[in-house]
């Protein structure tokens, strides 16, 4: 899993898997990157596609960049999000690898990827962002105390 | 009673509705409130864009608006000859000698004729420009940035109104005084005015790479009042046209003694010949004061520069160069239409609008058919020059544009109204009422070798019962015709801002797609500009404090700064390190005698605080930049004059 400040492109911290993996049994699956191509058209527009060569990349254009995160591009894409992704914020993703995806269970996100659950694959990813302004330091931190607390 | 008559009323309204329902669905031709085809027309969805921009001078705000046509909604408020506190223009250090003059620091002006740059005659989008009227100044306005890049006072004017006009390459941007001084300024009686005052028409040129004006020559005509101008196109190139008004040279009560004369004058210039003659050495550099101020953007800082000569040219040095064209009734308005060949003066005492021909003024001025001279400058005669007289039957006429399928379309002040004619044959093809007093219409490319004849806007004076009351003071109204078919049909009111006089249009896609959205942190040359945090610092110098502070989302560095004492000169350096469009961070210092400033992406901006008081100041961030934007605040220690605290910084620490 990979953390992508809104700001700069962290290394994997590997611990936050604790944090935020889900419930769910962990099993193998193939994802396709099946999207509604009727959601895309509709996502099509406001600030997350705006022409812009001139700024630095926000969160989304650097995930769309990622071979890593084509699941998580997909999802965000087939949810609508993408103008959320890249509001003001402050903003920190919880960017889930499309390991991390193949080890949900079977059909999982294919399910979530129908347009009748765009709704429910929208509060999933939602939990993936939180609004903030916390460096890695920050963060490292903050998974030792909870650790202590749990021990 | 009252119930009762209103119930009636919409009764009655209520069957209007179904009766006109019905009668839809039969015909197109239906005019008013319910004709749902005119809302479509300036209907821009949410998220949609305008087809054009226009740019409406703010007149006494000093400023230069930019909206959206046709939806009539407002983008932005350009500050130019006024202090703006939004943004901290005029107020900032580096905007600071944007507003000096030979008079000083002058905040406000009143500004009245944008005109965007041109090559061959057609809107290139690259300048926009427009003149101070009141302490006569002209100034450059990039139309990437949508900033004020440069303003150069113009010497031996007042009343700078026949202005800010170009050429057909943006050669030059001329500016005509409308009033007349001595030339020198000097001590002398006022009732002393008539042929001792002069009137200095000044053509500025503009650098074809970076637009830079430098006062080329001044032109000094007799002392009349230069009302309006433009200039040839095509054929006419390297002509400029002047209304005049009080040729009768009275200096007072001018509302009588201006218009004793049955006819003023058109001033024709042909400044190419003045332009040889200036470039083989002619004219006479005299002594002036003016200022040129000069906004850099690499440096985010403009620089005033007070020059001391112009070069003047008596018109009747260069023979051949300068003609007056006899028009009727203190000509206000001096058109020229698309194919350069007419110059339409409208006499704003008059009902008829006065067409001359280029080609005929041409032949009179081979032919030497002079009707006697003023000041020794030849007047050709009135009939000669005369191409035709539009009998419009309205009352005042102003100002006309053109739509480029050979139609002409002029206000009338007095009778409130915009009249469509034919170039040619002269003949009214179809008036409209506007609402009310109309000065300037705006066609998009109007008056350019290539309009966009698709809407006319309609600039209101007086606005009375338009819009919901807010007291004695309105502000001002614009009305968008649609003029794509042959009669002219009301889409829409909209208010403006300040007083706009003229206004300048061009489609939307020759701007926007060059718009900046942000300054590049890397390319920042100013001197108190930090690229990166840990370059943030304090310096003392004397009692001068430097802070020198960065941004971003969502915090100052430093944000705790001790040392400061009363007394000091506090001089805030903020570089805005966001490299994201349109995520600008305000700065807001309590007790600070100036304005707020707000820094675009990669820019930095300076403001001084004299702190007055002892104690711990807060500032903060005013523009609401992000989630946090309410914890992006800091604070300033200020201990007592004689206190020996030293400077120290910090952000983050306990």
């Amino acid at each position: 899993m990979k953390i992508i400040h809104l700001f700069k492109v962290f290394p994997v911290a590997v611990f936050l898997i604790v944090l935020y993996s889900c419930k769910n049994e962990v099993k193998e699956e193939i994802i396709t990157n099946q999207i509604s191509t009727e959601a895309v058209s509709q996502s099509q527009k406001g600030q997350a596609f705006i022409e812009d060569e001139s700024s630095t990349p926000n969160v989304l254009q650097i995930a769309i960049k990622s071979p890593d995160h084509t699941t998580l591009v997909a999802a965000v894409q087939a949810a609508n999000l993408e103008n959320v992704l890249v509001n003001a914020g402050p903003l920190m993703v919880f960017a889930p690898t499309n390991a991390a995806f193949k080890a949900l269970p079977a059909g999982t996100v294919e399910d979530l990827l129908k347009p009748e659950n765009k709704e429910k694959l929208a509060a999933i990813l939602k939990h993936h962002v939180t609004a903030g302004n916390y460096d890695k330091n920050f963060l490292k931190n903050l998974v030792k105390q909870m650790i202590q607390m749990l021990l | 009673m009252k119930t009762y008559k209103f119930q009636l009323l919409s009764l009655f309204g209520a069957l209007i509705l179904l009766t006109s329902c019905g009668n839809n669905n039969g015909q197109n031709k239906s005019s008013g409130a319910l004709n749902s085809s005119n809302a479509e027309k300036v209907y821009v969805a949410p998220g949609e864009h305008d087809e054009f921009y226009a740019f409406m001078s703010g007149g006494y705000s000093g400023n230069l608006t930019v909206y959206g046509l046709p939806s009539g909604r407002m983008f932005k408020e350009i500050p130019v000859f006024s202090q703006f506190p939004t943004s901290g223009y005029g107020y900032s250090e580096e905007t600071k000698p944007m507003l000096e003059t030979s008079h000083g620091f002058v905040p406000w002006d009143d500004s009245h004729h944008p005109d965007i740059s041109q090559t061959n005659g057609e809107l290139d989008g690259r300048w926009i420009f427009i003149n101070g009227n009141n302490t006569p100044r002209i100034a450059r306005i990039s139309l990437t940035t949508f900033e004020t890049e440069e303003i150069i006072e113009v010497p031996n004017s007042a009343g700078n109104h026949s202005s800010s006009f170009v050429t057909e390459n943006s050669e030059y941007v001329v500016a005509g005084t409308r009033f007349s001084v001595p030339i020198p300024q000097r001590d002398m009686p006022i009732n002393e005015y008539k042929g001792n005052f002069q009137g200095a028409l000044s053509f500025i040129s503009v650098d074809p790479k970076h637009g830079h004006m430098d006062i080329k020559f001044q032109i000094i005509m007799p002392g009349f009042n230069y009302d309006l101008s433009h200039p040839g196109r095509g054929k006419s190139h390297g002509w400029f046209f002047f209304t005049t008004y009080n040729t009768e040279e009275a200096n007072s009560l001018q509302e009588v003694n201006s218009s004793q004369n049955d006819k003023d004058f058109i001033a024709a210039i042909n400044w190419k010949k003045v332009e040889e003659y200036v470039n083989s050495g002619g004219g006479k550099k005299v002594p002036a004061k003016y200022a040129h101020n000069i906004y850099d953007e690499a440096t985010h800082t403009a620089t005033s520069t007070m020059k001391k000569e112009v070069l003047t040219v008596n018109p009747l040095d260069v023979p051949g160069a300068v003609f007056f064209l006899p028009t009727p009734k203190s000509p206000h308005g001096c058109d020229v239409d698309p194919t350069g060949n007419y110059i339409i003066g409208n006499g704003k005492l008059s009902a008829d609008l006065t067409v001359h021909s280029f080609d005929n003024m041409i032949a009179a001025i081979e032919g030497e058919k002079f009707d006697g001279e003023a000041y020794g400058i030849p007047i050709l005669k009135f009939e000669d020059v005369l191409a035709g007289t539009v009998k419009s039957g309205g009352l005042g006429p102003l100002h006309t544009e053109f739509d480029g399928k050979g139609n002409a379309y002029t206000t009338f002040f007095i009778s409130s109204e915009v009249v469509k004619w034919k170039l040619g044959t002269w003949e009214v093809i179809d008036r409209k009422p506007t609402y009310y007093s109309v000065g300037h219409l705006m066609i998009p490319g109007g008056n350019s070798r290539k309009p966009f004849g698709k809407y006319v806007v309609a600039l209101n004076k007086i606005t009375k019962d338009r819009y919901l009351p807010v007291g004695p003071e309105m502000e001002h109204s614009a009305q968008i015709y649609d003029i794509s078919g042959e009669k002219m049909e009301l889409l829409y009111d909209f208010p403006t801002h300040g007083e706009p006089h003229y206004a300048a249009g061009i489609p939307a896609e020759l701007l926007a797609p060059k718009a900046k959205k942000i300054y590049r942190l890397d390319e920042n040359k100013h001197p108190y500009a930090v690229t990166s945090p840990d370059q943030a610092r304090v310096e003392r110098k004397g009692n001068e404090v430097h802070i020198y502070m960065s941004t971003i989302r969502s915090h100052f560095t430093p944000d705790n700064i001790e040392g400061v004492k009363v007394g000091d000169k506090v001089y805030f350096h903020i570089t805005n390190h966001e490299q994201d469009f349109d995520v600008p961070h305000g700065f807001a210092m309590i007790g600070q005698n100036s304005s707020e400033l707000l820094i675009m992406p990669g820019q930095t901006k300076s403001s001084l605080w004299e702190p007055k008081q002892v104690g711990v100041w807060p500032f903060y961030c005013t523009d609401f930049c992000s989630a946090l934007h309410q914890e992006m605040q800091g604070y300033i220690r200020v201990s007592p004059a004689n206190s020996n605290i030293e400077i120290s910084w910090s952000l983050g620490e306990d």
